[in-house]
């Protein structure tokens, strides 16, 4: 099953994620974020950070947990390539993140992500499947 | 609109299309377009926005959008929008995320024929001085909390007291390079955290700083009046408020999805979430919005310094000979209280200015004293390849769009687009052989900014001049470009 997919939009960069779960979706978003980022396939997993964050709905819930782990790669440089989610309810969740700290000489920054946008954000339960779309500001 | 949601449009002359009041819209668009760009238009949502913004409450006059429209997210990159003190709100959707971003343009005495030969080291200096990238920065810039606060108090005139550039630049930055009621204690953790850093910091993306030289005048008194005579050097900037802005916009787009509940304002997009002007929540985010813009002219202000530094040392010539100096700074991204003539009568307003710029006219008592004659300068930059454009300000602008003006071209493609048409070419060669010198920090960066993504700067100035919304100065051509 294909877990994230970009979609064209003229300013920024729109993506389409899927998940079998709630839980795999958020895993799969955050996936697709750093994706964006770097080159996932060049980052280790010997950090671990701990996330928890709540909000009214779920489609903001989504926006918290991909601007959390914004926030860590802002501050401390943080590349995430594996992402779990521990307990999820449409408005709460606990999960962790691991990846491993920017070296200018082994990682490769592909695009800035400024901020994950509220517009045109959906998500949905749909023929047995997990939706999101999201738009982030580049 | 029609049963399929598609929005109807009215040719109003070559240069302006109307989206007449429509559903839930409160007045109409006006849209600043030729024929030649509406398929364009229509092919993405950005008209679809200019309605959305028609749906909010107190807007004063039309929804408007410059020619350099283009889908962004909220509101359209491009869109004007004013509202009513009293009824109207306002909205960080009709901000952005980079807050206070803008352009500087500097010039010098030099002419091209001087730096012929030296254009490699000059931007190879631009690149050593000035930080950009992820996690770049000056070794010999360490801030404190209580530093970032100064500069949310002060903005550029922080810098130019630390010794980054002179008094005289602030004259000639919009609103003298400090918005007024920044409150440094609303700022969260997180902004404050993430600004810190990165004062100093060009970014990436379409942030860059570019040495241009003076191509084509097309007004020779007003472009003597700026000093910006055929082929003088220029250096131009283009940065903002990097991650405090983003955290910041971001912090209250929260507050202002639990304020348009509040008060009961229903959002065609979320992202358009906002809060009447005078609510705690819309005063608290102006006042968050102007610790940003300042944190923005300081930003830009200290880069400044380091272009000037940059050339001497490369020129081996002093800041007395180079003359390197302010001609404008303007905000592309930002809300300001302005007072406008609407309806016969003076009236204060919030406008909004996302992806547009501030276009006074000549004796507008907001333009610096050097500028009473000429009006407003107003800086638009095109892609990397082509070149871009000094324009100033009209009175038509004052009447049609609250004395605003377009920003820049307007991506024309998606990043993933010109990702694909670069695909096997050599950028830095294509550029070098059209004379362009180029380095950049971030692997796609250079791809993604590609000449062919970006409409042709100049088809957007000529809407914008020939609609009277600004006046054609003088052209700019690249010769070394600084790509974040």
């Amino acid at each position: 099953m294909k877990r994230y997919e970009f979609f064209n939009h003229t300013a920024d960069i729109g993506i389409r994620v899927f998940g079998s779960s709630l839980a795999a979706l958020f895993e799969n978003a955050g996936l697709a974020l750093f994706d964006i980022i770097t080159d996932i396939s060049k980052v280790r997993d010997c950090e671990i950070r701990q996330i928890h964050v709540s909000r009214e709905s779920v489609d903001e819930l989504l926006v918290e947990w991909l601007s959390r782990l914004l926030y860590l790669h802002a501050t401390e440089l943080l590349l995430g390539n594996s992402f779990q989610i521990q307990t999820i309810t449409e408005q709460r969740l606990q999960g962790e993140v691991r990846g491993e700290i920017f070296q200018e000489n082994r990682h490769v920054i592909k695009t800035e992500v400024k901020a994950i946008t509220y517009h045109g954000l959906a998500v949905y339960y749909e023929h047995g499947l997990w939706n999101a779309t999201i738009v982030i500001d580049v | 609109m029609n049963e399929k949601g598609v929005l109807s449009l009215e040719r109003i002359d070559a240069y302006r299309l109307r989206i007449p009041k429509q559903g839930d819209m409160k007045t109409d668009g006006i849209v600043y377009a030729d024929a030649a760009m509406v398929p364009h238009l229509e092919q993405d949502q950005s008209l679809q926005q200019v309605a959305n913004v028609a749906c909010l409450p107190g807007i004063v006059g039309n929804s408007l959008a410059m020619p350099d429209i283009h889908w962004g997210y909220g509101f359209p990159i491009g869109g004007v929008a004013a509202f009513d003190m009293d009824n109207g709100v306002v909205s960080p959707g009709g901000v952005g995320y980079d807050i206070n971003c803008g352009v500087r343009l500097m010039k010098t005495a030099l002419t091209r024929t001087e730096i012929a030969g030296k254009l490699k080291d000059l931007v190879d200096a631009l690149f050593m001085n000035i930080p950009s990238g992820v996690g770049s920065k000056r070794k010999d810039l360490k801030l404190t909390t209580d530093d970032e606060k100064n500069i949310f108090r002060k903005g550029a005139r922080w810098a130019v007291e630390k010794g980054f550039g002179y008094p005289e630049d602030l004259l000639h930055i919009e609103e003298g390079g400090l918005i007024p009621d920044a409150d440094p204690d609303i700022i969260s953790g997180h902004a404050l955290e993430r600004g810190r850093p990165q004062l100093g910091t060009l970014g990436s993306g379409n942030h860059f700083v570019e040495i241009d030289y003076v191509e084509e005048v097309y007004d020779a008194v007003i472009a003597d009046a700026l000093g910006l005579g055929k082929d003088t050097i220029t250096i131009t900037i283009h940065s903002g408020s990097r991650g405090l802005g983003y955290q910041i916009c971001d912090d209250f787009i929260k507050i202002m999805l639990k304020a348009s509940q509040k008060y009961g304002i229903t959002l065609p997009d979320k992202q358009l979430c906002c809060a009447p002007i005078r609510s705690p929540e819309g005063s608290n985010y102006l006042s968050a919005m102007a610790c940003a813009a300042n944190y923005a002219f300081a930003n830009r202000q200290m880069m400044s310094h380091w272009v000037r530094e940059s050339f001497e040392t490369v020129l081996r010539a002093s800041p007395k000979s180079l003359q390197i100096k302010l001609v404008y700074d303007v905000c592309h991204n930002i809300a300001k209280i302005e007072k406008h003539l609407i309806g016969g009568k003076q009236q204060q307003v919030c406008i909004h200015r996302k992806g547009a710029t501030r276009a006074f006219p000549a004796h507008h008592p907001q333009v610096p004293a050097d500028y009473t004659e000429t009006g407003q300068p107003v800086l638009i930059p095109g892609d990397m390849g082509r070149y871009s454009y000094v324009l100033v300000g009209t009175e038509k602008a004052m009447e049609e769009t609250f004395g605003s003006s377009c920003h820049g071209a307007g991506r024309l493609m998606s990043r993933h687009q010109a990702i694909k048409a670069a695909k096997g070419r050599s950028i830095i060669r294509e550029m070098e052989n059209q004379g362009i010198y180029v380095r950049a920090s971030g692997k796609e960066t250079l791809v993604e900014e590609i000449p062919d993504a970006y409409k042709d700067v100049s088809q957007v100035v000529e809407i914008v001049h020939n609609a009277g919304i600004g006046k054609k100065v003088v052209k700019l051509r690249p010769l070394g470009v600084m790509k974040g």
